[in-house]
C-alpha cells in the first residue's frame, strides 16, 4: 500500500532523519516508538511531503505506484486526506477555531469528492455518529468541545474522507485514560472492519503495544530497532527499547503498589 | 452578541461624560482669556469694559463646574453655543462642512482597506520576490513622506505638470483622487506591511498544517483560513485608521481647497474660537468611541470565541 525507501530528512549540513525503509500493507498497523526529539513527527511530515522548505527530503514514498517525492502539488493534494489521513497530537491543531466543525468537514469532503453540500453534510454527520458524537456537534465550534471530543471529531473528519492509511501522530498523548481507550478502540475497530492501515506514532509503550503488530524504534533520527511487536517486546536488543520496557515495568509496579 | 452590544452601549455613556469633562477642563487650562478671544474673533475693540461685559455675558465669571454643567446641559439638547467668529450656531456650521470631510475620509478609508489587503496579500504570497521587495520599498517611502509634502508633490506632478487631475475643490470623481491618495498612502504604507506580517503569522498556526494534511487546495486555505484570520487581526487597527482619517484632514483640505471641517477648524484655531474647538474635539472623540464600538462588534461577529465568551465555553 505504501512503500518507504531510504526516506531521509536533511538540512544543508546535517541529517535529521537517517535513511529509513519500510512498507505498510493494507489493514496493517505499524507503531513508531521514540522519545521526544527522536524524529517521529518529522517522519510523519516527510511522509505527507509537508516539511518546511529548508528541509530536504530524500528517498521515496510510494503510494499506489506513485512516488510522492516527484508528484505535482495537485497530485499530492489529492492523496493527502483521501489516501493518507492525518491525526495530530494537539487536538487544538485539527480545526480552525473560527469555523464550525461541520463546515470544515464538508469543505474537506468536497475537496476530494464531487458531491453536493447536502450529501457531504450527511457523510459528515454519519462520521460524527460513528465516533459517538451527536448530530448537533456538526454545528459546534471547536472550542465548544472538550479535548477528547475534539480528538474524536478529528477522527470523524479523517474517517469521512475514507483514507487507506491513517498517520496518527501521538493522538492520545494529551488525553485522559478513558478518552484514550475510546480513541484507540475507534481506530482498532476501523482497522478491523474496514481494513484501515495505521502508522501509529507514540512515546507511550502501552499504546504502541495495543495498536501495533510491527514496530520501528527511533532514537536521535535513526531507526535503532525494528521487527514484529511480540518479538521485540519479549527480546529487545536496543538500549532504547530496553529502557522503554524498564520504565514501563517500574510504572506498573508503582501503580500496583498504589492500588 | 446582544449582550456585548448592550454592555458596550452602557459603558459608552460614562465614557462620553468623562470625555466632555476632560475636553472642557483642557480648554480652560489653555493660557489666554476667552473673553479677549471672543472680542478679537468678533472684531470688536478690546477694552476693559468690553472684556468685563463679555466675561459676564459668556458666564466666565462663574465657577468652572457651574460653567461645565450649563454647557453640558445645553449640549444634551444639541445646543453647543455659537461661534465667536460668525455668531452662528456651531452645530449648524459644523453640519454644513462635515459631510465633505466624511466623504473624503470614507473614500480614503476604502482605498486604505483595498490597497492594504491587495498589497499585503501580494507581498505575503510572493514573499522574498520582487513583489515583496517592491512593496517594502513603497512602505518605507510612503511612511516617511509627510502628508503636506506628499500632497504638494501629487499636486505638482498630476495636476500642474500632467494636468490629469484638478488641483482642488469638490465635484467629480477626478476631484477626489489626489486628496484621497494623499490621505491614504501613509496608512497603506504602514498597514500593508502589518497585514503581510499577520498573514505570515497565520501560516505558522498548527491547524494550517492539518488543513494541508487533509488535502485542501492552497486557494481554499488562502481565502478561508489565512485571509480571514489576517483581516481579523487588522480590524482593530482599521478602526483607529478611520478615526485618524476623520480627525486628520486639516492639511489635505487646506492643500486641495477641500470645503470640509478641517479648514473650518483651522480658522477656529487661528481665531481661538473656543466653543468651536471644544465642540470639534468632543465630536472627534465621540467618533473614536463609536468606531471602536463598531470594531468590537465586528470582531465579535467574525470571532465566534468572543461571541460565546459571555455564555462561557460549553463542553457538551
Amino acid at each position: 500500500m505504501i512503500e518507504v525507501n531510504n526516506l531521509a530528512v536533511k538540512t544543508a549540513n546535517k541529517t535529521l532523519l537517517e535513511p529509513l525503509t519500510f512498507r505498510i500493507q493494507k489493514g496493517e498497523s505499524i507503531g513508531v516508538l521514540g522519545e521526544s526529539g527522536a524524529g517521529k513527527t518529522m517522519l510523519t511530515k516527510a511522509l505527507l511531503q509537508l516539511l518546511p522548505s529548508p528541509l530536504q527530503v530524500e528517498g521515496s514514498v510510494v503510494v499506489h505506484d506513485q512516488d510522492l517525492n516527484s508528484s505535482s502539488n495537485e497530485q499530492l493534494r489529492s492523496i493527502r486526506g483521501n489516501v493518507l489521513g492525518y491525526i495530530p497530537q494537539n487536538v487544538q491543531a485539527i480545526f480552525d477555531p473560527y469555523r464550525k466543525i461541520g463546515v470544515q468537514m464538508v469543505e474537506a469532503i468536497r475537496a476530494h469528492e464531487r458531491t453536493t453540500k447536502r450529501e457531504a453534510k450527511s457523510t459528515a454527520i454519519a462520521s460524527l455518529r460513528e465516533v459517538q458524537l451527536r448530530d448537533e456537534h456538526y454545528n459546534f465550534f471547536p472550542f465548544q468541545l472538550s479535548g477528547g471530543m475534539l480528538q474524536r471529531a478529528g477522527i470523524a473528519l479523517v474517517s469521512s474522507l475514507q483514507p487507506e492509511l491513517v498517520i496518527a501522530d501521538e493522538p492520545t498523548t494529551a488525553l485522559d485514560e478513558e478518552t484514550k481507550t475510546v480513541v484507540l478502540e475507534l481506530l482498532l475497530r476501523k482497522q478491523r472492519d474496514e481494513g484501515l492501515s495505521i502508522l501509529f506514532v507514540s512515546h507511550e509503550i502501552d499504546v504502541i503495544k495495543k495498536m501495533a503488530t510491527r514496530i520501528l524504534v527511533l532514537e536521535n533520527g535513526k531507526c535503532v530497532e525494528r521487527g514484529p511487536a511480540d518479538q521485540l517486546f519479549n527480546d529487545p536488543s536496543s538500549s532504547r527499547l530496553q529502557s522503554f520496557l524498564h520504565y514501563e515495568t517500574v510504572l506498573q509496579r508503582g501503580a500496583m503498589k498504589n492500588d | 452578541m446582544l449582550r456585548i452590544l448592550s454592555w458596550r452601549l452602557f459603558t459608552l455613556v460614562p465614557s462620553i461624560i468623562l470625555l466632555s469633562i476632560v475636553v472642557f477642563l483642557a480648554l480652560h487650562l489653555i493660557p489666554g482669556d476667552p473673553a479677549v478671544a471672543y472680542l478679537s474673533a468678533s472684531q470688536l475693540p478690546i477694552t476693559e469694559e468690553a472684556i468685563e461685559r463679555v466675561t459676564i455675558e459668556l458666564g466666565l465669571d462663574r465657577p468652572v463646574w457651574e460653567q461645565y454643567v450649563s454647557w453640558f446641559s445645553s449640549a444634551l439638547t444639541m445646543d453647543f453655543g455659537t461661534s465667536y467668529m460668525t455668531g452662528e450656531p456651531i452645530v449648524e456650521e459644523f453640519l454644513f462642512y462635515f459631510p465633505a470631510t466624511v466623504e473624503l475620509s470614507v473614500w480614503a478609508f476604502l482605498t486604505v482597506i483595498l490597497f492594504v489587503i491587495v498589497l499585503g496579500s501580494a507581498s505575503a504570497y510572493f514573499r522574498k520576490t520582487w513583489v515583496d521587495y517592491g512593496s517594502r520599498l513603497f512602505s518605507i517611502v510612503g511612511a516617511s513622506l509627510p502628508s503636506f509634502w506628499l500632497g504638494f508633490l501629487l499636486l505638482y506632478v498630476f495636476s500642474m505638470t500632467l494636468g490629469i487631475f484638478p488641483s482642488g475643490n469638490r465635484g467629480t470623481f477626478a476631484h477626489y483622487v489626489l486628496p484621497v491618495l494623499t490621505l491614504a498612502i501613509p496608512y497603506i504604507a504602514i498597514y500593508s506591511r502589518l497585514f503581510r506580517t499577520s498573514l505570515l503569522e497565520v501560516e505558522k498556526l498548527p491547524w494550517m498544517f492539518s488543513a494541508r494534511a487533509r488535502g485542501l487546495s492552497e486557494k481554499t486555505i488562502w481565502i478561508k483560513f489565512q485571509l480571514r484570520h489576517g483581516v481579523l487581526a487588522l480590524l482593530p487597527v482599521l478602526g483607529i485608521v478611520m478615526g485618524y482619517l476623520l480627525a486628520g484632514t486639516f492639511i489635505v483640505e487646506n492643500i486641495f481647497s477641500w470645503p470640509g471641517v478641517g479648514r473650518y477648524m483651522m480658522n477656529a484655531i487661528v481665531q481661538r474660537d473656543y466653543p468651536v474647538i471644544q465642540f470639534y474635539i468632543l465630536v472627534i472623540a465621540c467618533m473614536f468611541l463609536l468606531i471602536n464600538l463598531i470594531v468590537d462588534l465586528l470582531q465579535a461577529w467574525l470571532d465566534p470565541r468572543q461571541r460565546h465568551q459571555k455564555d462561557g465555553v460549553k463542553h457538551v
